[in-house]
């Protein structure tokens, strides 16, 4: 019988198992996309002919959350207190515009005695997003000489991201500030998933 | 001097770091969300001033009003928990005298245009939601038409 030594230390090498592990971390840091905290947890609108999306960097997204009366979640409710100190009451509709986390416009927002430039005697209630889109979005971006206007436009799209059951009027209302003095976006490109069955038809040839 | 004995073997202990590591790891595998599919349609708005009117009026153009004619019920979605979707909803199309009453209807009076030269304009009125206004916006592009855009009517608010 062959003589077995009690006394055998083991020692485990680690080296693979930390090599194994660090390239799980890095796999998961470059899957991590860190941009896409500037979008909103929305239920866009399908349609069919829906271009993918290859985000151009730099391009502004305005995210439009719409709630039903009664129907704000906690967290957006919490999301007011804090920022506004403001109770969203039960008995109206809530839609905000929201930009990189901050909320540009909702529907409560104070004018601070601002007009409104089309219609004349009317409280601007969506002059911050308007001063947003004017002071951070245009400088931004490239522009270009209209033939035609004699006039520099923004060249550069900004992308609208609104939940499906948005009334179209706060939609409307985001493009009729695009085209005021001093913006002048002409370029709106609006957010929609892809059709399911096309997802799966294409998933299926795979 | 001070007898100084030399280390025979330097033993590094890797617990602290494989612990820090792990925790990273699963920090990551935590926060991870996949990136979602996203598409979008492409739009243009007048670039002339406010929502006058462009001083030229091209050539015929096509203008699609959307009006609801049953705002249907808002309930929960029974596809996607936590959601609310409109159900038995009903929008009719106008354009110029004619009136569709359904996508298909509009679809195929618009697939025998002109579509290279012709503009198309969205006015949608009172009560249209989002998706209304996409479910159009996606049969208009479909039939390839190059010019898109939205009109400004003030009659929502």
């Amino acid at each position: 019988m062959a003589k077995v030594s009690a006394d055998v230390s083991v020692t485990v090498d680690m080296t693979p198992m930390i090599d194994l592990t660090f390239l799980l971390i890095i796999f998961f840091i470059v899957v991590n996309d860190m941009s896409k905290t500037e979008l909103e947890e929305l239920k866009l609108p399908v349609a069919m002919e829906a271009g993918k999306d290859v985000p151009p960097p730099g391009r502004p997204i305005l995210n439009v959350r719409w709630f039903p009366a009664g129907g704000v979640p906690e967290f957006v409710r919490e999301q007011y207190r804090t920022q506004f100190g403001l109770t969203i009451p039960n008995d109206v509709e809530w839609c905000d515009v929201v930009w990189q986390r901050k909320i540009l416009y909702h529907p409560y927002w104070d004018p601070q005695g601002r007009a409104d430039p089309i219609r004349k005697g009317r409280p601007d209630t969506y002059w911050k997003l308007a001063e947003t889109m004017a002071d951070v979005f245009v400088p931004n971006m490239t522009t270009k000489m209209d033939e035609e206007l004699k006039m520099i436009l923004p060249d550069d799209p900004i992308l609208i991201r609104a939940d499906r059951n948005t009334p179209f009027k706060y939609i409307q209302k985001i493009l009729e500030i695009c085209s005021r003095e001093k913006i002048r976006i002409w370029k709106v490109q609006i957010a929609a998933s892809e059709d399911p069955a096309k997802v799966a038809e294409r998933a299926a040839k795979k | 001097m001070a007898n100084i004995k030399e280390p025979d073997e330097i033993k590094m202990d890797f617990t602290s770091m494989i612990d820090v590591t792990f925790l990273l790891l699963i920090f990551f595998v935590v926060t991870l969300k996949f990136k979602v599919l996203e598409g979008r349609l492409d739009a243009s708005l007048p670039k002339d001033m406010g929502t006058a009117a462009s001083p030229s009026e091209p050539i015929e153009k096509i203008n699609v009003i959307l009006l609801v004619s049953d705002p249907g019920t808002l309930g929960p979605d029974d596809k996607n928990k936590g959601l609310q979707k409109y159900t038995g909803r009903k929008v009719r199309y106008e354009v110029g005298t004619q009136t569709y009453r359904s996508l298909e209807d509009l679809q195929s009076f618009l697939a025998i245009q002109d579509k290279e030269e012709t503009p198309v304009t969205i006015d949608p009125r009172k009560g249209i939601i989002n998706e209304d206004v996409m479910l159009v916006l996606d049969v208009i592009i479909r039939e390839k038409f190059e010019k898109v855009s939205f009109a400004g009517t003030f009659e929502n608010d």
